[in-house]
C-alpha cells in the first residue's frame, strides 16, 4: 500500500497552481504553434507517488484550473463546459497507478517521463477530439498539423519530466526516511 | 480494484459531469478572479523575464549610437503624432459643430489605452494572449484590440490588471467584414484547427456574384450592437473560392500574429479619455 504523503499533496497542489503562470510565461512559448504544459507532468508524478484518494484530489485541482485557464467563454458561450479535464486527469490517473502498481515501478524515476509524455498526449487528444466534436462532427479530421500540436508537447513533457521530478523525489525521499525514523522505537 | 476506489471514482466522475453544466456567465466570473489572482506574479515574472532574457531575444540594438538614432526616429515620430492628433482634434471640434447644428446623432466615441502582450496563453487549441491591462485599466469584456497595423482580437477574459485576448485566428473569433471598393459584406474568423494553413482566416459568406479579387483589402463593420467599430483593416484576400450557395475567401491577416510576444497593441474602449 502507498504511504499517505499529505505534505507532497500539498506541494504538488502549489507547484501545480504555479505551474499554470510558468507555463504562460516560458520563452519562446507559442513557437511554431506549440507549448510545454507542465500541469500533466506534476500530476504523473502524483499519480506514480500518491494514495489513490489523493490522486483522485490532485486530478481534481488539475483538471478543474486547467479547464479554467484553458477553455474560453466567447461572447456568452462555453463550447465546452468545465470539468471535462478532471475527468480526463482522474481517469489517466487510475490508469498510472495501475500500471505503476502492476509493474513495481512505484520509486524508481524512468516511468515518470514514459508516463508524463502518455499523460500529456492523452490529454491533447482529449481535448481535441471535444473540440472536433463540438466544431466538426463525429468525422473529425487528424493531419500533420494537429499531430505536430500534440506530439511536440509530448516529446518536451518527456524531456522535462526528469527535471521537474527530481526535487519532488528529493522531497518525496526525506518525508519516507522521516517517517521511518518516526516508525522505529 | 478496491470497491472504496471504484465508489471514489464514480463519485469523482458525477461531480465532474454536474460541473460541465456550469453557466457560462459563473465560468467568466471564476476566470476574471483566478486572473487576479494571478495578476502580480504573472507581472512581476514577466518583468523579470524582460530584463534578464528578452535582451538575447529581441534583435538588440547594442551600441549607444544605434540607441540614440533610434532615439532621435521616435522622437520625431512622436511630434509628427502630436501635430497630427492637434490637426485631428481641431476637425473632430468642427464635426462636432456641424453635427450639432445639422442635429445628427451623436456616434459612439471611443479612445485607445495602449497596452504590452505578456505571452501567448499556453492552450494548444486556443488563439489567445496576455495582455499587460485589466479592470483596473479600464478594461472591459469584448473589447476589440487591434495594433497600427489592424485588428488584433477581442477582450474575453479581464483579470484585475490582466486580460487575455483572443486572437483573430481563433475560429470562434468572428467578425463582420467588408471587401474594400465593394458593398460584399461577410463573417470572417479563424481557420478550423485541422486546416492546413491554420495562420489563415476565412472571409465566409459573400453573395455567389461577388466580383472579387484576390489583393482587395477586407475591413471591419460597425453593425449595430457588434462590437467592433467600422474601417478596422482585417487582413488581404489571397485567394477565392466559389462554393455551392456563397464564396469564400482566404484572408492574409493585416498582423502578424505569431509573432505579438512584446509587442504593443491598442484596446479600444468606449467613452472618451
Amino acid at each position: 500500500m502507498r504511504p499517505r504523503l499529505i505534505p507532497l499533496l500539498i506541494v504538488l497542489s502549489i507547484s501545480t497552481l504555479s505551474s499554470f503562470i510558468l507555463q504562460d510565461l516560458l520563452p519562446l512559448n507559442g513557437l511554431q504553434s506549440t507549448y510545454v504544459l507542465l500541469p500533466p507532468i506534476l500530476f504523473t508524478y502524483g499519480a506514480l507517488s500518491l494514495r489513490f484518494s489523493s490522486m483522485l484530489a490532485l486530478a481534481a485541482f488539475t483538471g478543474f484550473f486547467t479547464d479554467l485557464s484553458t477553455f474560453q467563454v466567447v461572447s456568452g458561450t462555453i463550447e465546452i463546459g468545465i470539468g471535462w479535464s478532471i475527468i480526463a486527469y482522474s481517469i489517466l490517473g487510475m490508469l498510472v497507478q495501475y500500471i505503476g502498481d502492476k509493474t513495481l515501478l512505484q520509486g524508481l524515476w524512468w516511468p515518470h517521463p514514459f508516463l508524463s509524455a502518455v499523460c500529456t498526449f492523452s490529454l491533447l487528444s482529449f481535448h481535441y477530439v471535444l473540440i472536433a466534436l463540438h466544431r466538426d462532427s463525429i468525422f473529425f479530421n487528424v493531419n500533420a498539423n494537429i499531430l505536430w500540436k500534440v506530439l511536440v508537447p509530448t516529446m518536451i513533457s518527456f524531456l522535462l519530466s526528469p527535471v521537474i521530478g527530481a526535487p519532488f523525489m528529493l522531497l518525496e525521499t526525506i518525508l519516507l526516511s522521516r517517517r521511518q525514523t518516526r516508525q522505529e522505537p | 480494484m478496491r470497491k472504496i476506489h471504484a465508489a471514489l471514482l464514480l463519485l469523482m466522475l458525477t461531480a465532474a459531469l454536474a460541473l460541465t453544466n456550469m453557466r457560462p456567465t459563473l465560468v467568466q466570473k471564476m476566470q476574471s478572479n483566478l486572473l487576479s489572482f494571478f495578476s502580480p506574479v504573472v507581472k512581476t515574472v514577466a518583468t523579470i523575464r524582460e530584463i534578464f532574457i528578452g535582451p538575447y531575444l529581441q534583435s538588440s540594438l547594442s551600441t549607444s549610437i544605434q540607441l540614440q538614432r533610434r532615439m532621435r526616429t521616435l522622437s520625431q515620430e512622436r511630434d509628427r503624432l502630436l501635430a497630427a492628433i492637434e490637426l485631428m482634434q481641431d476637425l473632430q471640434e468642427e464635426n462636432n459643430q456641424l453635427r450639432s447644428a445639422l442635429a445628427y446623432r451623436a456616434r459612439s466615441v471611443f479612445h485607445l489605452v495602449p497596452a504590452r502582450v505578456i505571452s501567448y496563453r499556453a492552450s494548444t487549441w486556443w488563439s489567445t494572449i496576455l495582455i499587460d491591462h485589466g479592470f483596473q485599466d479600464g478594461i472591459e469584456l469584448d473589447m476589440p484590440v487591434l495594433t497600427e497595423v489592424g485588428l488584433v482580437g477581442k477582450v474575453v477574459t479581464v483579470g484585475r490588471s490582466i486580460s487575455t485576448i483572443l486572437l483573430t485566428t481563433d475560429e470562434n473569433c468572428k467578425v463582420a467584414g467588408m471587401v474594400e471598393g465593394t458593398r460584399e459584406r461577410g463573417i470572417v474568423s479563424g481557420k478550423r484547427l485541422s486546416s492546413k494553413s491554420p495562420t489563415l482566416l476565412e472571409l465566409n459568406f459573400l453573395s455567389k456574384n461577388a466580383q472579387i479579387e484576390s489583393g482587395k483589402r477586407v475591413y471591419t463593420v460597425g453593425v449595430s450592437g457588434g462590437i467592433f467599430p467600422s474601417g478596422i483593416l482585417i487582413g488581404t484576400i489571397k485567394c477565392v473560392h466559389s462554393r455551392e450557395l456563397d464564396i469564400q475567401a482566404q484572408l492574409e491577416p493585416a498582423v502578424d500574429l505569431s509573432h505579438l510576444e512584446d509587442k504593443d497593441v491598442f484596446v479600444i474602449a468606449r467613452g472618451t479619455r
